[in-house]
């Protein structure tokens, strides 16, 4: 059995004028010890999808519409507050996108780790302190600065202490949402080679939630994409990157420059994501695929399994099976 | 730390020296004479002059400035009331303490009542509990002091004859100054407290608290609070200041012996000295109320104490640097 399986997951977000469909009916499943990358483009649910798990999605307005999250066998949805309190930060924990804003800034940081370990470790004070220490020092930074401030650091330092807070109960679960689109690039290889040594060491499952497929393939073992709120294909590692289906897929990889060829431009995808508050009744893709056949814009296509643990939702890919 | 307080209390020294200036020129070119209005109409020239001389008002605008400058540098001695010819000083310690008691209870109770109403009016926003704090607090602050002070005490002291109606003479005379001031002050803190909360809220370190496993309750107390209420002290810094001054509606309708019908009294019968000092104690108390908040911001938010405290940071590094 998997360690957290999502399915058929939707969530909405009720305002007064309308209501957004955020993610729409999604199934993801991740082992333990395993890390799924969840690719998509702004918009696309991977943060909502994210913050459902922890039931932290902001009610009003979010809503979640439908499905069920399993995490240990349990419905993290019916869980009373106090349950998912126990769960949240100790057995899944997540690391949120901007440093910059994720830690208070006027506690000291040694305090806002050991406070984290303090709530799920039946210890004292003083343990929680050393241990938060011994985490600091495990993301390499010196313990003399955990009374310091989050001010006095830099933003790949305070990166590093989000990370630490969220591994300080080691967590079954880690949830790294953009962790490195904050970061410059030299600094995001550091964040990224010490989340893996982490993630090996204590044997964490991880979601990673990016948009850089180069970072995809360098950490993760499965690999969901998502488009409007929708999972359109859903593979290995190696399916995803050998054998890409999904037009859109493809048109993702279409779009990093390759090395080896010398290109002027390159070949994004055209058009935008369709507005989730008035999505098409066909496939949400189909309007900016060049594939498109007349069969597209009929209806949704089915989730189909192309090959064994390869999903996709696309009909061109069904009809030529 | 000690060294920033030290340098803010020496500032004090020439912005208090400019407040003397200023103060004693508008009333030295106020219209109307004094030594007129204490003679009354019977007078010779010869009682002026003798009058005048005896007020020190027989010199020029510097003569005066530098003499009434001089006694205070020297002797502390702001002149004494053209009036009752009690020395300016004294009457003004006299009445301080009263019109301190008055605010420091205010202040205290307006806090207590309005964090704690801001705090739940954020939490639960659009609730039955938000819409009734932010409508009582809209509406104290619509109702002007001179309309609920007088009500209250036709209810209070007329009607109900709970209360007395004027004077100082137990405890139960503080009450009704102390509420119709308190209501004032509750209205804004609680505005203030609950804007603040709901911008402090929605922070990504709220989220990232949350995410710790922590019950809301615990995230607001220990997160929360200490961001939300940066916004609350500014505002009750510069309010108690202005309170400290002698709210002076309050202490006219009430006949409270404080600061503020001391100031009213001297504006009336033109004692300028009266003016001269009351001015000078509150503008005082203005300086030095901005210099506490600007202390207790640095208690509060660490950001700032860096700010204050750069130099001494600085050194440090170097001897780090020295001894590698």
């Amino acid at each position: 059995m998997s360690l957290l399986e999502i399915k058929n997951l939707s969530v909405e977000y009720i305002t007064r004028k309308n209501v957004v469909h955020a993610v729409n009916g999604i199934d993801l499943h991740v082992d333990a010890g395993k890390t799924l990358g969840l690719v998509g483009e702004t918009g696309a649910g991977k943060t909502t999808t994210a913050l459902s798990i922890l039931g932290l999605l902001p009610d009003p307005p979010a809503r979640i519409a439908g499905g069920e999250i399993y995490f240990d066998g349990v419905n993290l949805l019916e869980q009373s507050d106090k349950e998912m309190c126990s769960i949240r930060g100790n057995k899944i924990s997540m690391i949120f996108q901007d440093p910059m804003t994720a830690l208070n800034p006027v506690l000291k940081v040694g305090d806002q780790i050991a406070e984290v370990i303090k709530l799920h470790n039946n210890c004292s004070a003083a343990e929680a302190t050393k241990k938060s220490i011994e985490m600091l020092e495990l993301v390499g930074i010196r313990p003399e600065r955990s009374d310091e401030y989050p001010h006095q650091f830099s933003g790949g330092m305070k990166q590093r202490v989000v990370i630490a807070m969220g591994l300080a109960c080691r967590p079954e679960l880690l949830i790294a949402d953009e962790p490195t689109t904050a970061l410059d690039v030299t600094i995001q290889a550091q964040v990224l080679e010490m989340m893996n040594d982490l993630k090996e060491k204590f044997n964490t499952a991880m979601i990673l939630i990016t948009h850089d497929l180069g970072i995809v393939a360098e950490t993760c073992d499965d690999v969901a994409i998502m488009y409007a709120g929708q999972i359109v294909e859903y593979g290995s590692l190696a399916h995803i990157f050998d054998n890409p289906l999904h037009p859109y897929t493809k048109g993702l990889f279409a779009s990093i420059p390759s090395l080896d060829k010398d290109v002027d431009r390159l070949t994004p995808i055209k058009g935008l994501m369709p507005d989730p508050s008035n999505l098409p009744e066909y496939c949400k893709f189909c309007d900016r695929c060049d594939q498109a056949c007349a069969g597209c814009s009929e209806k949704e296509p089915e989730y189909i399994e192309a090959e064994p643990g390869h999903f996709v939702r696309c009909l061109l890919v069904k009809e030529a099976m | 730390m000690i060294k920033y307080i030290i340098k803010r209390l020496l500032l004090l020294i020439p912005v208090l020296l400019g407040v003397l200036i200023i103060v004693f020129t508008i009333t030295y070119l106020t219209p109307g004479d004094p030594v007129v209005s204490l003679l009354g109409s019977s007078y010779t020239p010869e009682t002026y002059a003798a009058k005048a001389a005896e007020m020190g008002l027989d010199k020029g605008y510097f003569g005066q400035l530098g003499t009434y400058i001089f006694n205070i540098f020297t002797k502390f001695d702001f002149g004494k009331s053209y009036m009752t010819n009690n020395p300016v000083v004294e009457s003004l310690m006299a009445r301080a303490p009263v019109t301190a008691k008055i605010a420091m209870i205010t202040v205290v109770i307006a806090l207590c009542v309005g964090i704690p109403c801001g705090i739940i009016a954020a939490i639960k926003q659009y609730s039955i509990l938000d819409y009734g704090f932010t409508s009582f607090a809209l509406l104290s602050s619509a109702i002007p002091s001179f309309v609920l002070a007088p009500v209250f005490l036709v209810i209070f002291g007329v009607k109900l004859k709970w209360l007395p109606l004027s004077g100082l003479t137990s405890f139960k005379s503080y009450i009704l100054p102390i509420l119709v001031s308190a209501i004032g002050g509750f209205a804004l803190i609680t505005r203030m407290t609950r804007n603040s909360m709901l911008e402090t809220i929605r922070q990504d370190y709220i989220r990232t608290a949350r995410a710790k496993g922590m019950r809301m309750n615990a995230v607001i107390r220990k997160h929360a609070l200490k961001n939300a209420l940066i916004p609350v002290i500014t505002v009750t810094g510069s309010w108690f200041a202005m309170l400290m001054g002698g709210s002076l509606i309050v202490e006219m309708i009430f006949t409270i012996p404080g600061l503020g019908t001391y100031l009213y009294s001297g504006i009336s019968n033109r004692d300028y000295p009266i003016i001269n000092g009351s001015v000078f104690l509150t503008s005082s108390i203005v300086c030095i109320m901005s210099i506490v908040v600007d202390i207790l911001y640095t208690v509060v938010d660490p950001r700032i104490k860096t700010q204050f405290v750069k130099k001494k940071k600085t050194k440090v590094k170097k001897t780090e640097g020295e001894n590698a």
